[in-house]
C-alpha cells in the first residue's frame, strides 16, 4: 500500500501496522542515513541512529496526533534526528573518555538547520519523483529518465523507445509538470 | 491565436524544431505574452531539472553504496 500522503501514513503508523513501519522506514531512512555519514558515523552507529530515531518517532505515536497549525512535521523530525546525533555524541564521549573531544564537535542547531532544509526539499522533490513515476505511463518516465536525469540526447531516446522525439519532450514536460504539481502537495503537508 | 506548448516550445529552444515551425514559434513569442510566461517557466524549470539531476546521481550514488 502506498501512502499518498505524509498524513496517511502518520494515521497509519498510529494504528501500528507493520507494514506502514516499512514505508516510514523507506521513506525517512536515506534523510536519517545522509546526516549520519555528513557526521562521519560508522555503519553500526548509522543503523543505530536509524533506529533511535524510529524509536522515538514510535514513542511519541501515542500522543502524535498530526496537526499542521501544531508545527510542521519536518521540523518535529529534524529536531528529532538531531537530538538523536547529539545523544549519540555524548554517549560516545561516556563510554570512551572522549575528554580531547569537545562539545564544540557536537553540530549546532543553527548549521543543522540550513542544511536540513536544504536536505528537506531535496527529499521532497525524491518523494515527488517516485509518485510521478507511478503515476505517468511507463514509456513516459522512461522518455523523462533518460533525457532529463541521465541526459542521453533527445534522438537517442526516442529511437531507443521507439517513439517520435515530439513525444520525448511530451514526456518531458509532462513529468516536469506533475513533478511540480505533487513536490508543491508535499511540501504543503509539512 | 494558437499558443505554442510546452513541448513546442522546448523543442523550439532546443532548435529541434523544423526551421519554419521554429522561426513562426519565435515570431509569436514577440507579441504573445502567455507563450513567454510559459517560456520564462521552462527556463525556471531547467533549474529545477538541475536540482533533480543532482538528487538522482546522489541517489544512485547511495544505492552502490548500500550494494
Amino acid at each position: 500500500m502506498a501512502y499518498t500522503t505524509k498524513q496517511s501514513l502518520l494515521e497509519a503508523i498510529r494504528s501500528n501496522s507493520e507494514i506502514s513501519w516499512q514505508e516510514f522506514y523507506n521513506t525517512y531512512r536515506p534523510l536519517i542515513v545522509f546526516f549520519a555519514k555528513r557526521e562521519n558515523l560508522s555503519l553500526e552507529e548509522i543503523e543505530d541512529l536509524v533506529q533511535t530515531v524510529m524509536v522515538k518517532v514510535f514513542k511519541m505515536q501515542e500522543t502524535f496526533r498530526y496537526d499542521k497549525s501544531q508545527g510542521r512535521f519536518r521540523d518535529y523530525l529534524g529536531t528529532v534526528i538531531h537530538n538523536a546525533i547529539v545523544d549519540l555524541y555524548r554517549a560516545k564521549r561516556r563510554s570512551l573518555d572522549y575528554a580531547a573531544m569537545e562539545m564544540a564537535n557536537v553540530p549546532g542547531i543553527d548549521s543543522f538547520e540550513k542544511i536540513w532544509c536544504k536536505e528537506w526539499q531535496n527529499h521532497v522533490f525524491e518523494q515527488a519523483l517516485i509518485q510521478v513515476q507511478n503515476t505517468v505511463q511507463e514509456t513516459t518516465f522512461q522518455a523523462f529518465q533518460l533525457s532529463v536525469l541521465e541526459q542521453r540526447p533527445v534522438q537517442e531516446v526516442a529511437d531507443f523507445l521507439q517513439i517520435s522525439v515530439q513525444n520525448v519532450y511530451e514526456a518531458k514536460s509532462r513529468c516536469i509538470a506533475q513533478l511540480r504539481k505533487k513536490a508543491k502537495v508535499l511540501a504543503e503537508e509539512d | 491565436m494558437n499558443h505554442f506548448s510546452y513541448a513546442e516550445l522546448d523543442m523550439c529552444r532546443n532548435k529541434i524544431m523544423p526551421f519554419w515551425k521554429r522561426f513562426l514559434c519565435r515570431c509569436h513569442l514577440q507579441r504573445c505574452a502567455a507563450c513567454r510566461d510559459l517560456l520564462e517557466q521552462l527556463e525556471q524549470d531547467e533549474k529545477l531539472i538541475v536540482q533533480i539531476r543532482e538528487i538522482h546521481c546522489r541517489e544512485n550514488i547511495r544505492k552502490d553504496q548500500d550494494q
